[in-house]
């Protein structure tokens, strides 16, 4: 081929056309009405949704987030949690997201690819034993979403902080509040959460530490005596 | 069901292809039903023919983008 790139370009469109024929081009037309095949762009998008749905997280998922809405969103944080390393294609999907299903729609997407919602769906079938209850409770934090998870950041005020907490964990039906602080931001959630402690209401706090981010999850003590066993408590942590 | 990529294949026989199954192009590049732009069901947008998907069931055109793929699976099934 050489260095000319002329004929690079002109090798490749010949390639190309040799490739493709009308004969093949209305063959594939009749199989597409036989419903045999489909047609994309390329192959990256469907593989990618195809791996998504074949995974391990989202089979245990879609046993609790019935099919419509909440589950495309669940399906687009596994997605974006697939394609993280590509900045584009992800500020491209969260558009999409965001565009189609609004700020809430992308936070459940965005709490699903960090790991947030099965560690919810974990401790809510520890919580009920029905799932019809799980779907439900899951279903109820999904609409209160932008209240119920609060993303701390390294600037806030940890007695601010605790008092929205305890203000929505009492008002919410849900009765569980997430907080989730990445990097500097871990030392303001542990300080919340000393806060939380201290409340004479006796809050159940269960802390995640994975790299350099920590999820808290938050119960009301109504809902202690569900539970059989905290992985890891305040205390030890 | 087989999935064939048309990202390599000719604008001449992407069109033939189009015309096969009852669509067609409007000069902008958008893919044409009756003269009228086709929109993405799932996120309301004109379909290119650079990045477009189309799935059985009516032919079905979808721009190629995972929101969009991952809604006509959980309506249609899985492809």
């Amino acid at each position: 081929m050489g260095d000319d790139p002329l004929a690079a370009v002109s090798e490749g469109a010949t390639k190309a056309l040799l490739e493709w024929s009308e004969r093949k081009v209305l063959d594939f037309a009749k199989k597409f009405r036989n419903r045999e095949l489909a047609f994309v762009r390329n192959s990256d998008n469907i593989d990618l949704i195809k791996e998504e749905r074949q995974s391990s997280e989202f089979s245990i998922l879609k046993q609790f987030v019935p099919k419509g809405p909440l589950s495309i969103q669940v399906q687009m944080g596994l997605a974006l949690r697939q394609i993280a390393r590509d900045q584009p294609r992800t500020m491209e999907l969260k558009g999409r997201i965001q565009h189609k299903y609004g700020l809430p729609g992308l936070h459940v997407a965005e709490i699903t690819q960090i790991g947030i919602t099965i560690q919810l769906l974990t401790r809510l079938t520890k919580l009920y034993s029905r799932p019809e209850e799980v779907t439900k409770r899951l279903m109820i934090f999904f609409d209160h979403i932008d209240d119920l998870v609060v993303f701390v950041k390294k600037t806030d005020t940890p007695n601010a902080i605790a008092k929205i907490v305890l203000n929505r964990i009492e008002s919410f039906p849900a009765h569980i509040v997430i907080l989730f602080g990445s990097g500097y931001a871990q030392d303001v959630v542990f300080d919340i959460l000393k806060l939380i402690k201290k409340d004479g209401r006796g809050y159940v706090i269960e802390v995640l530490r994975e790299g350099v981010q920590i999820t808290a999850f938050i119960f009301t003590p109504e809902l202690k005596a569900r539970i059989s066993h905290w992985s890891e408590s305040i205390e030890e942590s | 069901m087989q999935i064939v990529s048309v990202k390599d294949m000719p604008s001449e026989f992407k069109l033939l292809l189009l015309k096969e199954l009852g669509l067609g192009v409007d000069e902008h590049g958008y893919i044409t039903k009756d003269g009228k732009q086709v929109l993405d069901k799932y996120i309301d947008q004109p379909v290119r023919t650079e990045n477009m998907a189309i799935f059985p069931g009516s032919a079905i055109v979808l721009d190629d983008n995972p929101l969009s793929i991952a809604s006509y699976i959980e309506e249609y099934g899985e492809v």
